[in-house]
C-alpha cells in the first residue's frame, strides 16, 4: 500500500478501500494541516480544515482530474477553499489578536524564536492571495506548477505573486531587524 | 547577463530551485559584478532563510491522532450508507424489471378460444370445476388434485410448446411443489399506494441480494444465485405492487 501513487490511492477510496483512505490520509494530511496553520495561524482552525478536506473525498472524490494536477494539488486546493472561507468568517482577525507580535518578547527570549514569530506574524500579515503563494512555494515547498493547479491560476501568476510577496516580507522583515538592533539583537540569517 | 533578466531570476537563485546550473551561474556571475542585485540577492537570501527557519519549527507537525479515529469512523459510516444504497436500487431495478416482463408475460399468453362443442364437452367432464386458484391456493391442493386435473385440461386446451411465455403464469405449474413462501412486502414508490387493485400474481427469479433490501437473510455461499419470487401486480396498470420470495421446501 505505502508504494502505491496518490492516484491509485485515491481510486482505491473511491471504490471503498478503507486501508488505502487511510494510507492517503497519513501520506498527506500533514501537508494539509500545515498549509491550513500557516494561512491561518491557528491550530484549531488548521484541524477542522484537515477533517473537512478528507470528509470531502470521503462523501466524493469524483471531483480529482488528473490532467489538472496532482492529488497533492487537489487536496491543497480543497483546503485552501476551506481556509478561505473560514477567514472570511473572521477566524484570521482572531488569531491574529492571538498571534504575539514580535516587540511583545521578553528581552530574554532567543533572538531566534523571536525572528521565527517575526516571520510568522510576517507572513500572516500579507494579503490571502500572496501569502498562499509563500505558504505553498516557500514552507511547503511545492514547485510552480503544482502551486498553480492548486490555486487555480497560471505558473506566470505563482512567479509574479511569490516576488511581491518575497518583497513584502523583506521590507518587514528588514523593519524587524532594525528593531532589533537598535534593542541590541542582531537578526543575523537563520542557519537551519 | 542584465540587470533586468537578473531580476526576473533573482528568487529562484536566491531559492537555490527552479533553474539550470548555467542559468544560476551567470546570475551569480552578474551579482558579483554588479553591487545592486548583489544587495538585492542578499535581501533575498534573507528572506528565504528567515521562511526556511519558519518551515522547519513547523516540519514534522500534522492533524492529531483523533481527526484519523473520526475520518475512519465516517468512512465506515459512508461505506453503510453506500452499501444500502446500492441494494435498494437493486430491489428497485428488480421490481421494475419484473413488472416488465409480468406485463410482457401476461400480453403475450396465448387466449384460448374455445369452440362451442368444446366448452360443452368440458362442462359435461368437470360440472364442478371453482375458477383458476391464486397460487397460494394451488399450493394447498394435493398433488393427486392437481394430477386429476391435468388430463382434463391438456385435452381441452393442449398448451403449444412454441409459445411458452418468458414468465410462468401463477397457477399453471406443471409440477407443483411444496413451497414455503414469505408475507407479500410492499414495493415502496411513488404512486404505489397500498389500496390499489389487486391483480395477477407472477412469478419471477430476482437477485439474492434483493432480499437484503426488505430486511432477509441471505446465504453468503449463495449470494450470486437468483431466488424465486411472486410479484403481485395492479389490477388496472399492471405494475408491480408486492413482492413475496418463495423456495421450495
Amino acid at each position: 500500500m505505502s508504494e502505491a501513487s496518490d492516484t491509485e490511492l485515491l481510486r482505491r477510496t473511491t471504490a471503498g478501500d478503507a486501508d488505502a483512505f487511510t494510507a492517503l490520509y497519513r501520506r498527506r494530511q500533514a501537508a494539509v494541516y500545515r498549509f491550513a496553520l500557516q494561512m491561518s495561524g491557528s491550530e484549531e482552525l488548521a484541524e477542522d480544515v484537515v477533517q473537512e478536506v478528507f470528509l470531502a473525498l470521503i462523501r466524493d472524490a469524483r471531483g480529482y482530474n488528473p490532467q489538472r494536477g496532482s492529488v497533492a494539488s487537489f487536496l491543497y486546493g480543497m483546503a485552501r477553499n476551506h481556509v478561505l472561507r473560514r477567514l472570511d468568517r473572521r477566524w484570521l482577525a482572531r488569531d491574529e489578536a492571538e498571534e504575539p507580535a514580535a516587540g511583545d518578547h521578553p528581552e530574554s527570549e532567543l533572538a531566534r524564536g523571536e525572528l521565527i514569530s517575526s516571520v510568522r506574524a510576517a507572513v500572516l500579515a500579507l494579503p490571502v492571495h500572496y501569502r498562499e503563494v509563500v505558504v505553498l512555494c516557500d514552507l511547503e515547498e511545492t514547485d510552480y506548477a503544482e502551486a498553480a493547479a492548486a490555486l487555480g491560476c497560471a505558473v506566470g501568476t505563482v512567479r509574479s505573486r511569490l516576488h511581491r510577496a518575497r518583497q513584502m516580507l523583506a521590507q518587514r522583515l528588514h523593519a524587524f531587524g532594525d528593531a532589533h538592533v537598535r534593542r541590541g539583537i542582531r537578526p543575523a540569517r537563520c542557519s537551519i | 547577463m542584465k540587470c533586468r533578466e537578473f531580476d526576473e531570476l533573482v528568487v529562484d537563485v536566491a531559492r537555490g530551485r527552479g533553474l539550470g546550473e548555467t542559468v544560476r551561474r551567470d546570475a551569480e556571475a552578474h551579482a558579483e559584478a554588479c553591487a545592486r542585485c548583489a544587495a538585492r540577492l542578499a535581501a533575498e537570501r534573507d528572506v528565504t532563510d528567515a521562511l526556511r527557519a519558519l518551515a522547519a519549527r513547523t516540519r514534522g507537525r500534522g492533524a492529531p491522532e483523533r481527526v484519523e479515529a473520526a475520518l475512519a469512523a465516517a468512512f465506515v459510516r459512508r461505506g453503510n450508507e453506500r452499501w444500502r444504497r446500492r441494494t435498494a436500487w437493486l430491489a428497485w431495478a428488480a421490481a421494475a424489471a419484473a413488472a416488465v416482463f409480468a406485463i410482457a408475460g401476461w400480453l403475450r399468453e396465448p387466449r384460448r378460444v374455445e369452440a362451442p362443442a368444446r366448452v360443452a364437452a368440458r362442462q359435461a367432464l368437470a360440472p364442478a370445476k371453482a375458477p383458476v386458484p391464486a397460487p397460494a391456493q394451488v399450493r394447498a391442493q394435493a398433488p393427486q388434485q392437481a394430477r386429476a386435473q391435468a388430463p382434463v385440461q391438456a385435452k381441452v386446451a393442449p398448451r403449444p410448446a412454441a409459445r411458452k411465455p418468458a414468465v410462468r403464469a401463477a397457477g399453471v405449474r406443471s409440477k407443483p411443489k411444496e413451497e414455503v413462501a414469505t408475507r407479500f412486502y410492499p414495493l415502496r414508490y411513488p404512486g404505489n399506494e397500498p389500496e390499489a387493485g389487486r391483480g395477477p400474481v407472477v412469478r419471477v427469479q430476482v437477485p439474492r441480494t434483493v432480499l437484503i433490501s426488505f430486511g432477509l437473510p441471505i446465504d453468503q455461499d449463495r449470494a450470486l444465485e437468483p431466488v424465486e419470487a411472486d410479484v403481485l401486480l395492479d389490477r388496472d396498470t399492471g405494475m408491480a405492487r408486492e413482492i413475496r420470495f418463495v423456495r421450495e421446501q
